[in-house]
């Protein structure tokens, strides 16, 4: 787009090449020291308009001043590959991040951080959906899958995985899980028919090494497997 | 993404009462005070642009079961505001007896997206003018009323040439709202007032002097479904797409269409156009042309050009003049092959 | 003289044979760059500019600095005398880039990086970014070829190693030719970066660093990465404090 200027702030397509990061320490239920410099604040459904951030809010309302987003933290309970994951999270982390940073689950990736790759693909309530657009605390209640859920306890490879390795479906692998993840719920939804269903119910995911003609050989062949 | 107060709604009354007791302290003032999440596929994409600033998010997910019904009769079709993209682009009803519904949805967006995104956000989605999603720009009506408009004079390959005026030509980019257009949808909303049901076409407004304004809807209201009318044109209906992917990318034109043919004449052409105006487009100028004609390749074209008589063409995106005409041309005689 | 006929099968060709790394990636064990569990590590974030060309006239870091998770804040005010040239990666250098970052109030193109943001977390570190406020002085930008104060200048110059190769008398044959076709096109700008985002880890153990960092160029990058070195981007003193300091993140 001719002479487009970056905004004041990285983002979009802007931050792929500038993020610079580090990964945070697991913080699981049992490490409960991750909450010493958080005050942990229940969590619950709200049936009246109770919100999240409690204690600062009240506080807000009795004395207008800044909202400014402090150590404080809210507590979220994750169930993710069908373990319970008990986080002090910032309200904005998005499900992406928790997987990563928090839970240290880093097989999820961080493609465009928009929607727009799919690489952050995962599994809410076994249909296929972008953590990177999914606030972690609206996943709460729900069950979530990842890459690192799908082999079997002895190992043995989901037949996608499976038929990915067969096909030569990557080269760098970055898009994979994401890939991986889409395709067993392309299977699911019914969307693998044939290769142009194939290739048109996959659009979400983009892969840059151009893999793309063993993605969809791998589709087509676990696609009969997990029919078996 | 700035800071903001995270509510999660159990009904209606209370995702209303809680966007609309949510006074805006005094150091967030001017920011849009209180969105609601429901798929989040528009809200967290321009909030982590730091395009939309809301002080407060009301998490609609604990209503997706109150309005998530697709009701089928022989009025038409209901869809809640919470059905997902996905569900009714597959629904086997909607597939076969309102098929520009159905294709409106499954050329839209990606499967991902349609899993998470609702069709109330859906028809709400946010325009992709690369200016209005980049606050670089600091010249943008739409984000910043009276800053200007860095498309006028910009690249404006993607905008609009149908709708648009000195202060916005910001494309609507939408699919699902053009089938909405040319079937007479309804709307229903919910708020502080009560509800009431509209015409879906009364649901967005031009950007004329205000872009900042979009719809509508009041602060607070919530939309909870859609009433599609049945009808002897909804079967032979159709939705055309044309982009610069093939899939998996917004349109430069599009058009849904929904004809009655008496014999080989059109009674009543139903027909909306999208990727070339500011918001959702009914084309009566286009259905004037055809009522009562034979389809053919020459009516065809004489509603196009009828169609888009008004355009105002910008620096780069003139093509679209032609290109919304054949595409109308187009789907016009792909849909008089339909069975009805 | 080439002989058209292929070599037979050596070994392990033309097999399918999985990639050693199909398991690992498969599975969302491989571990990139941003996947690398260190401890207790703070976040950057990289504020570009807004302006194409130009100077920075003023920063106001005040917003920034009072969100509570906020470590520092990086801007060629605070440490433009720190960082140094380096060689480029044509020269076996880690450098992709001429503009030494953070090194002056001189904006030289589009998505500068013109401050750092440290932080406890992410989210604090976007935020804090997106509240720096920045006054710009911009100068007019040459973003095509035909833009005033476009440069012109002859590969030669630029690479003693360039032969321009020369056949014929083109000007001469065109003016003669009985039909000539004069068109331009022009095709956008591809960048044809990978899918894995650009992210770096950085940890010191003692005077030891350890990068981890999504590149083609690991050697180069690892050269002159040395601090303490003469060739290195952070200048002696500043690398010897920091190696002093316990093992805390920092941002390089």
């Amino acid at each position: 787009m001719g002479d487009m200027r970056p905004g004041v702030c990285p983002r979009g397509l802007k931050d792929r090449f500038q993020a610079v990061e580090a990964s945070m320490p697991i913080k699981r239920s049992d490490e409960p020291q991750s909450f010493d410099r958080r005050r942990f604040l229940g969590a619950s459904v709200s049936t009246a308009t109770l919100p999240f951030v409690g204690a600062r809010l009240e506080k807000a309302f009795a004395e207008p001043e800044a909202l400014t987003p402090g150590d404080d933290s809210i507590s979220v309970t994750l169930s993710v590959n069908g373990d319970s994951y008990r986080l002090g999270l910032d309200v904005r982390t998005t499900l992406l991040d928790a997987l990563r940073e928090h839970i240290g689950l880093t097989g999820s990736k961080k493609g465009c951080d928009h929607g727009q790759c799919g690489a952050c693909t995962v599994h809410i309530d076994g249909v296929r959906a972008l953590s990177c657009l999914t606030l972690a605390i609206a996943a709460q209640g729900h069950q979530i899958g990842t890459v690192e859920g799908l082999a079997r306890a002895d190992g043995a490879l989901h037949p996608m995985q499976q038929a990915f390795v067969d096909n030569d479906a990557f080269q760098c692998g970055y898009c994979t899980p994401g890939q991986i993840m889409s395709a067993i719920g392309c299977v699911k939804e019914g969307h693998a028919g044939n290769d142009d269903a194939i290739r048109e119910y996959m659009s979400g995911n983009l892969c840059r090494c151009a893999a793309y003609p063993n993605i969809v050989s791998a589709v087509a062949q676990a696609k009969a497997q997990m029919e078996d | 993404m700035r800071a903001f107060v995270y509510d999660r709604a159990s009904s209606d009354v209370t995702a209303i009462r809680a966007a609309l007791a949510f006074a805006p302290l005094p150091s967030v003032q001017g920011r849009a005070p209180v969105e609601y999440l429901a798929g989040g596929t528009t809200l967290i994409d321009l909030m982590k642009l730091d395009v939309v600033r809301p002080a407060k998010v009301v998490d609609l997910g604990a209503l997706a079961g109150a309005h998530d019904a697709i009701s089928v009769s022989t009025d038409g079709v209901r869809l809640g505001a919470m059905v997902k993209m996905a569900a009714a682009a597959d629904h086997p009803e909607i597939v076969r007896n309102y098929p520009v519904v159905a294709q409106s949805l499954q050329l839209a967006a990606s499967a991902q997206l349609r899993n998470m995104a609702t069709l109330g956000g859906n028809v709400l989605q946010r325009t992709r003018c690369a200016y209005f999603r980049d606050t670089a720009w600091t010249a943008c009506n739409k984000r910043d009323p009276g800053s200007g408009c860095a498309a006028i004079d910009g690249v404006n390959r993607q905008h609009a040439i149908l709708g648009g005026g000195p202060d916005c030509i910001a494309t609507y980019p939408g699919d699902f709202a053009q089938s909405l257009i040319a079937l007479d949808a309804t709307v229903n909303i919910v708020g502080s007032s009560g509800a009431r049901t509209m015409p879906f076409s009364d649901l967005h407004r031009l950007p004329a002097a205000t872009p900042n304004v979009e719809t509508v809807l009041a602060p607070g209201d919530l939309i909870t479904g859609f009433n599609v009318p049945a009808g002897p044109w909804t079967r032979r209906s159709l939705y055309l797409k044309v982009r610069d992917r093939q899939s998996y990318e917004f349109a430069l034109a599009s058009a849904a269409m929904a004809i009655e043919m008496d014999g080989s004449k059109v009674r009543e052409a139903r027909i909306a156009l999208g990727g070339v105006a500011t918001v959702p487009w009914r084309s009566r100028e286009a259905e004037d042309v055809l009522a009562g004609k034979t389809l053919t390749e020459d009516t065809a074209q004489a509603a196009a050009r009828a169609a888009f008589a008004n355009a105002r063409p910008r620096g780069h995106n003139a093509f679209k003049v032609a290109l919304g005409q054949s595409t109308l041309v187009r789907a016009l005689l792909q849909v008089a092959g339909m069975e009805g | 003289m080439i002989d058209p006929a292929a070599p037979a099968p050596v070994g392990n060709m033309g097999q399918p044979i999985p990639r050693y790394d199909a398991r690992a990636k498969v599975t969302g064990k491989a571990v990139y760059a941003a996947d690398a569990a260190l401890p207790d590590v703070a976040y950057a974030y990289l504020l570009s500019s807004r302006v194409a060309k130009g100077r920075i006239k003023s920063f106001d870091l005040k917003a920034a600095r009072a969100l509570p998770g906020v470590l520092d804040i990086l801007t060629y005010q605070t440490i433009g005398g720190d960082i140094r040239k380096v060689k480029y990666f044509t020269e076996g250098g880690p450098a992709s880039n001429s503009v030494v970052p953070l090194g002056s109030a001189e904006i030289a193109y589009a998505g500068q990086t013109i401050a750092v943001v440290l932080a406890e977390t992410l989210e604090v570190a976007q935020d804090a970014a997106y509240q720096i406020g920045v006054e710009y002085e911009e100068q007019p930008s040459a973003g095509t070829f035909d833009s005033k104060g476009a440069l012109e200048q002859e590969l030669a110059e630029q690479n003693k190693r360039h032969d321009d190769p020369k056949v014929g008398d083109f000007a001469a044959a065109y003016e003669a030719a009985p039909i000539k076709i004069d068109v331009s096109y022009s095709t956008p700008t591809q960048h044809h970066n990978p899918i894995e985002l650009f992210a770096t880890q950085c940890v010191w153990n003692g005077p030891q660093l350890t990068v981890h960092e999504p590149s083609q160029n690991v050697y180069g990058i690892k050269n002159d990465l040395r601090p303490n070195s003469a060739s290195s981007p952070v200048k002696s003193e500043s690398s010897a404090a920091m190696s002093a300091a316990p093992s805390a993140p920092r941002a390089l």
